[in-house]
């Protein structure tokens, strides 16, 4: 699976200690509120909200993303928010390991499971969960409180279930997470 | 009701963040998150009371009329509207878009991707959901309302906090 190297400008990318590359022109608010497993790639324009959150003062999670995650160009990551006992507030969003979001996607989910693959122009309602291992096709519209079960293949409008996918997809998630991470570099001189 | 409209201030909060160009008119307690963009090219735009605008929504007038935009209404990321008018409590859930000249009525709710042709009038209490099946219910409006008016008097408290607002 040789595939072409995706080169970046070196100047646009901040990479962190862990291996973490953010695009400066991204929107990140409160960077306090978000925790970044390592390895994870952030194109440009897209928005992180990580200042809606809780009720409460302190520090707080509000979005966990975890290692080899992408989140491609012009994509929204915003926290979900419901009534519960009659107090309204936002709550937190977890993003497990090797999950890549495509482009123009919008994500409203309580909780992404590792190696789920999102494509491009997708919208994931409110509080809506996505186990282990399945893959969302574009254009797809997820409804609010959908759950989604593990080894499934998403699309259409609204998101129906399509096929399953093969035991053996793990590995060929991790690989192409892993591959996409190795293959996008800078531009070298 | 009355006694829970009295916990939203009457300020506008706006985000720093947000481009806009053109005659604009707002009305009290609403709120603009980063990243929204109004444009007028020709008439002004006039926005009433409690609204939320999320990131990425585009309000286009182009024009010689007014685009008027009710109260009580909620946009959520990545709305298009261009040069329509819209009603009372109308929710547009994420990238749905009103074309040219189309007007919507009261509690109207359009669905995610949904979108509404040029020149048509949607009646009051319409939903739009999917590859655009057509529904028509009456929602419960109070409990809409509701919900409402708690993310209003949320994010009053809490997004200046986190952005550079503006109180106008």
């Amino acid at each position: 699976m040789d595939e072409d190297i995706i080169y970046y400008d070196k100047s646009e990318y901040i990479e962190t200690e862990s291996g973490n590359k953010i695009s400066r022109k991204s929107v990140i608010s409160v960077p306090q509120n978000i925790v970044l497993g390592g390895k994870t790639i952030i194109q440009q324009n897209c928005i992180i909200r990580g200042d809606l959150r809780r009720k409460g003062s302190g520090y707080a999670v509000v979005i966990g993303i975890g290692k080899y995650c992408l989140l491609g160009e012009n994509s929204i990551i915003r926290p979900p928010y419901k009534i519960y006992k009659g107090v309204f507030s936002y709550y937190p969003m977890k993003i497990s390991d090797y999950v890549h979001i495509g482009k123009r996607s919008i994500v409203e989910a309580a909780r992404i499971g590792q190696y789920v693959i999102i494509g491009d122009d997708c919208v994931v309602g409110r509080f809506s969960v996505i186990k282990e291992y399945c893959r969302i096709l574009d254009n797809t519209v997820i409804p609010p409180n959908t759950v989604i079960p593990s080894f499934s293949v998403f699309g259409g409008n609204p998101g129906r279930f399509i096929s399953e996918l093969p035991e053996s997809s793990q590995i060929i998630f991790e690989q192409k997470a892993k591959q996409f991470y190795e293959r996008f570099l800078p531009k070298s001189q | 009701m009355t006694e829970k409209q009295n916990l939203i201030p009457d300020k506008n909060c706006i985000s720093r963040d947000i481009i806009y160009d053109g005659d604009i008119k707002l009305g009290k307690g609403n709120i603009i998150h980063p990243k929204a963009y109004f444009k007028t090219l020709g008439g002004p735009i006039i926005i009433g009371s409690y609204n939320i605008f999320e990131e990425r929504v585009v309000i286009i007038n182009e024009r010689k009329e007014p685009l008027i935009i009710g109260d009580y209404n909620l946009f959520e990321v990545g709305t298009v509207i261009q040069s329509s008018n819209i009603g009372n409590n109308c929710n547009f859930q994420p990238r749905a878009t009103a074309e040219d000249g189309s007007k919507i009525g009261d509690n109207c709710i359009i669905g995610p991707k949904c979108y509404v042709p040029t020149k048509t009038e949607l009646p009051d209490n319409t939903t739009l959901y999917g590859a655009n099946k057509r529904r028509k219910y009456i929602p419960i409006k109070d409990m809409q309302q509701n919900l409402h008016l708690r993310h209003l008097s949320y994010l009053h408290e809490y997004l200046p906090k986190h952005n550079r607002c503006m109180n106008l």
